[in-house]
């Protein structure tokens, strides 16, 4: 510890600055590199790997890389109709996705973090669809809303509704199903999340506010939502990746249909991967998928980073 | 920032060159194949461990049965079974032999699969050693080995075979004094015999017939009458009669709704064993299961047909096996699969019920005798296993996967009403030949 | 308490116990379905507690799945997996969030850009590294596959984030060593963040079949998932069976949640930082 406050008292001279700097790099550096190292050899260079495929014919077999440059987006943007409609399908299920699970976390998280009896309970129960397997929850989901004798319709029958949707077996309805199972089980992780950002706001602001006279509505808004703003643009973020590159729900609930109603980005990535054998070509669809990603990441920080110099 | 794009360059160099330094092995491993091909022409049987790639094996008898005995009559040769859940196989397999995995032996799910993993260079072509072997029969497999053949070269032995029947519930018929479903029916005929058979409401319901939610479930009817084939969009309009019928026969209420199966993942097993369908039609395997867990009298007729193709022709699939590109024991590897393909493991199979690709009379006697060891099964089974021609559910062909997507995909939306099925055959017509 | 504050209260519980049940149903439906016989589990109207309680389906299940070995592996690989990514992920996120050196926003952005790539696409290539390196039918070749996730990092940086430099300026005034800070002070201020992050990554590992599906082939060291997802395959027409098995599995990811909570409880609002 002494050493430590004598190097610390050695920085403050000025004209030590440059190995100040070398310094501090290499402590940066010791915190980031156990992670750095296995972060590039199992994701980063296999992910490397697979981008500079997207220029390549590649069939994942001994019968060796073609180079064919932007042949495969040429494909992708002119010939491929299962493209456009899974981009579209995309964007449909990620736009509803987010803000819906966003709005319903924070409710679930302020409504939980009140000092209520049993809170850990309810707690418990709203996060619990997130620990559950998919491959369980999404058989009993599709059970209940059957479109002939699922419970659900059942009761809207017995509502005098007389043609109830049909849900995952509709074109219309399919989409929507597949985004309530996908806010059911995913909301109670991001209200968790809140949680935890909410926990960290200071109660000594609210006092204050409250002094001042600011009902509940406006301390939400000028303490609350601030305060929790990271924790927004975490949520966000893992939102919207998650919603982009998800496609084990309709591999288990609908496999894309009807028709390709609800086949998405991600489920043609793997249908050209392992269903066509088209490696190159599914890297290609990916580096799209990549390349909306790094957009609104580029986005988010600069939002972000308005936001924490306002702080 | 330049320091890390020289980086990450070196990276995926390395990479690239670990990949092709994959490719140089298997090249390698090829050719020492070919020296031990040579020696399996011979007496050599092989002897060591082979690595065999399979699904369902903890739970399927027959595989523990015909391995046991295989492993007593070559006491040299040890099996080492990888199992992978049946779901995924298609997805495992075809990530582990791209990573070069050494598997002997690969058991193969469908042939669409199989064309690819031809195409990639994964399977070893087989000839040199059926060729040169005098104990194996080409003839005994109805001609299915033609099916697993690409551009000259064979690369699979049929394990089992299947072909789809009609199956009915006898008690169900009995019960409504209805005639039993016979050989040679037109559509028209099966379907007013299923609106005979639709009785009842809600939960006691009892359906004419079942279909199932594949695809090959209403295609079949024209690959059989040999109007239709899925790689050449040409014959797609012959799909449209069955298309019509099933529809019809879904509107109805004679069958349960395609997309409540769908959302409900109803399996057609349960359905026929808790007696709520009179007819369904199904493959071979079923006479297995029925044998199983059926506790009603159960029969079986050949499909219907517009074509009066009657007992003429099956349609069906196969399940081959074959031989991993980068295995080590080709020789052991060889004789494994002239053993569980060969008379031995096509018997112990038939025992099971289930069709092995091996015909033979013995395997026909096996077929006739289930009816003596069980009380439900019918008579004179095999002559409806036993077909002259016999038509391959679906062909090799290297658009193959892509082909069986598109299929999924419109079928699915014909059957849930999303299109017409004329809109679906058409579709289907421009979607296929986009591929091709 | 005032009247209006009464009638808040009771609205805010007729709410969360409405929601609660919602919540739930899915899950009383399947614990409903596990005790039962297969021929009544998609019998109308549901019969929510079951007249007859088959337990004998949690038996079968544990006769025909090794399941002491797939918990022993799969508590492996989870335990080991989300220790590594705790503690790495929280070093790096202190400096990606709260140090400067050069190429920090570089390198912060490919680490994002990766949590977008879905795993079908790099599986193959990631798969023949992995067993150029000797590991694939390992469980450390799995465990080291888990334990560098760019998520990790982003969750925990986006906390730290939040954490005011005053306080670090004050530490680093009063001798405290980068080291130091990230110990005494970042670890004790996002407690709810590493519980929010060992349960994420506790809940992926556990729920994981692919991974496991592709690296694992010997029968002695399959995982949980691996083995109810062949069982699901294998029998799956049976609901009742497959329902009993996923009760199972979700056993031990809900007793660790709970024993969790305390974090959230405690929460890290103690700490008296100045807004």
């Amino acid at each position: 510890m002494s050493d430590t406050s004598a190097k610390a008292a050695a920085a403050a001279a000025p004209k030590k600055k440059g190995s100040l700097q070398r310094h501090r790099t290499l402590i940066a550096y010791s915190f980031l590199l156990p992670n750095l190292i296995g972060f590039m050899v199992f994701t980063f260079v296999p992910i490397a790997f697979s981008l500079v495929l997207s220029l390549c014919d590649w069939g994942a077999g001994n019968t060796g890389i073609k180079f064919v440059g932007l042949d495969n987006f040429i494909q992708m943007f002119t010939q491929d109709k299962s493209f456009w409609i899974s981009l579209k399908n995309t964007l449909y299920y990620t736009v509803v996705t987010v803000p819906v699970t966003l709005l319903i976390a924070l409710l679930l998280a302020i409504l939980v973090n009140k000092p209520i009896k049993g809170r850990t309970f309810f707690r418990s129960v709203f996060f619990f669809p997130y620990v559950a397997s998919l491959v369980a929850v999404a058989v009993v989901w599709m059970a209940l809303f059957n479109p002939d004798k699922g419970p659900v319709n059942s009761i809207l029958m017995a509502l005098g509704i007389a043609n109830p949707p049909r849900w995952a077996a509709s074109q219309t309805w399919a989409m929507p199903t597949i985004i309530g199972l996908t806010v059911w089980k995913g909301m109670g992780y991001y209200m968790i999340v809140y949680l935890a950002g909410l926990q960290g706001v200071n109660p000594e602001l609210y006092e204050a506010a409250a002094l001042d006279g600011a009902n509940k509505w406006q301390q939400f808004l000028n303490v609350t939502w601030p305060c929790i703003t990271p924790t927004t643009f975490f949520n966000l973020m893992m939102l919207i990746v998650a919603t982009f590159k998800s496609y084990d729900i309709m591999y288990i609930t609908t496999q894309g249909g009807p028709g390709e109603a609800t086949k998405v980005l991600a489920y043609h990535i793997y249908n050209s991967a392992f269903v066509s054998g088209k490696f190159g070509y599914a890297s290609a669809v990916a580096m799209i998928l990549f390349v909306i990603v790094a957009c609104v990441t580029l986005i988010q920080f600069r939002v972000e980073k308005r936001f924490t110099d306002y702080l | 920032m330049r320091t890390k794009r020289v980086t990450a360059a070196a990276l995926t160099a390395l990479m690239a060159a670990s990949m092709v330094g994959c490719g140089g092995t298997s090249g390698g491993s090829a050719s020492s194949a070919n020296a031990s091909a040579g020696a399996a022409a011979g007496k050599d049987a092989g002897s060591g461990t082979i690595r065999v790639a399979l699904w369902d094996y903890s739970n399927t008898e027959y595989y523990k049965t015909i391995f046991e005995a295989f492993q007593k009559k070559y006491p040299n040769i040890k099996i080492e079974p990888v199992e992978f859940s049946a779901d995924e196989y298609v997805t495992s397999i075809k990530t582990q032999l791209a990573g070069n995995e050494d598997y002997d032996v690969v058991f193969m799910k469908d042939l669409p699969t199989m064309s690819t993993l031809i195409a990639q260079g994964h399977l070893k072509s087989l000839d040199e050693f059926m060729n040169g072997d005098s104990e194996f029969d080409k003839n005994a497999y109805s001609g299915l080995i033609d099916s697993l053949t690409v551009d000259g070269k064979t690369y699979g032995v049929p394990f089992r075979k299947d072909n789809n029947l009609l199956f009915y519930n006898k008690d169900l018929f009995d019960a409504a004094g209805v005639e039993y479903p016979k050989d040679g029916m037109t559509l028209k005929e099966y379907e007013d015999l299923a609106a005979k058979m639709t009785k009842g409401e809600g939960n006691d319901k009892v359906y004419g017939a079942h279909i199932h939610t594949w695809p090959s479930n209403v295609y079949m009817y024209a690959r059989r009458d040999g109007t239709f084939d899925e790689t050449k969009p040409d014959t797609y309009d012959s799909l449209l009669s069955a298309y019509n019928t099933i529809l019809d026969m879904q509107s109805k209420g004679y069958v349960m709704d395609y997309g409540s199966l769908k959302a409900s993942n109803i399996h057609y097993s349960g359905v026929f064993y808790n007696q709520s369908v009179a007819m369904m039609q199904m493959g071979t395997w079923f006479i297995n299961m029925l044998v199983e867990n059926a506790d009603f009298n159960w029969g079986v007729c050949s499909l219907p047909s517009d074509a009066g193709t009657d007992n003429k022709a099956a349609v069906g699939g196969v399940t081959p096996v074959t031989m991993g590109a980068y295995g080590k024991n080709s020789a052991a590897a060889w004789t494994f699969i002239k053993y569980v393909c060969g008379e031995e493991g096509a018997e112990v199979l038939a025992g099971t019920g289930i069709l092995p690709g091996y015909s033979s009379t013995k395997i026909n006697e096996i077929f006739d005798n289930l009816h003596n060891t069980n009380e439900y099964a019918p008579e004179g089974l095999s002559k409806y296993i036993n077909i002259d021609k016999y038509i391959i559910e679906f062909p090799m062909d290297k658009n193959g996967g892509d082909i069986d997507q598109i299929f999924q995909e419109e079928h699915s939306a014909i059957m849930t009403g999303t299109e017409t099925a004329e809109q679906g055959i058409a579709n289907l017509k421009s979607r296929v030949s986009a591929l091709q | 308490m005032t009247k209006k504050n009464i009638i808040g209260k009771v609205i805010l519980y007729i709410v969360l116990i409405l929601l609660a049940i919602g919540m739930l149903v899915p899950f009383a439906w399947m614990i409903s379905a596990s005790l039962k016989a297969e021929k009544d589990v998609f019998s109308f109207p549901i019969q929510w507690i079951p007249t007859n309680p088959k337990w004998a389906n949690y038996v079968t299940i544990w006769k025909k799945v090794p399941l002491l070995i797939g918990f022993r592996n799969t508590i492996t690989i989870t335990v080991i997996a989300t220790a590594l990514q705790v503690i790495t992920s929280s070093f790096a996120a202190y400096a990606f969030a709260k140090l400067t050196f050069k190429g920090r926003d570089t390198i912060f952005l490919a680490y994002v850009m990766t949590i977008a790539i879905p795993w079908q696409v790099y599986m193959v290539p990631q798969f023949i590294m992995i067993k150029n390196m000797g590991l694939t039918d390992t469980l450390v070749g799995l465990i080291l596959m888990q334990s560098f996730t760019a998520t990790g990092v982003f969750l925990m940086r986006q906390f730290y984030i939040g954490i005011p430099n005053e306080l670090l300026e004050a530490a680093r005034i009063d001798g405290l060593s980068e080291y130091g800070i990230w110990a005494k002070i970042m670890l004790p201020l996002s407690k709810a963040a590493v519980a929010t992050l060992i349960i994420q990554g506790f809940v992926f590992e556990w729920n994981d079949f692919m991974g496991p599906l592709i690296y694992l082939s010997s029968s002695n060291k399959k995982t949980v998932q691996l083995m109810l997802r062949m069982f699901n395959t294998q029998y799956s027409s049976n609901y009742a069976l497959i329902m009993a098995a996923a009760t199972v599995s979700l056993i031990p990811v809900f007793v660790l949640f709970i024993f969790l909570q305390r974090y959230f409880v405690q929460g890290i609002a103690a700490a008296g930082i100045k807004g």
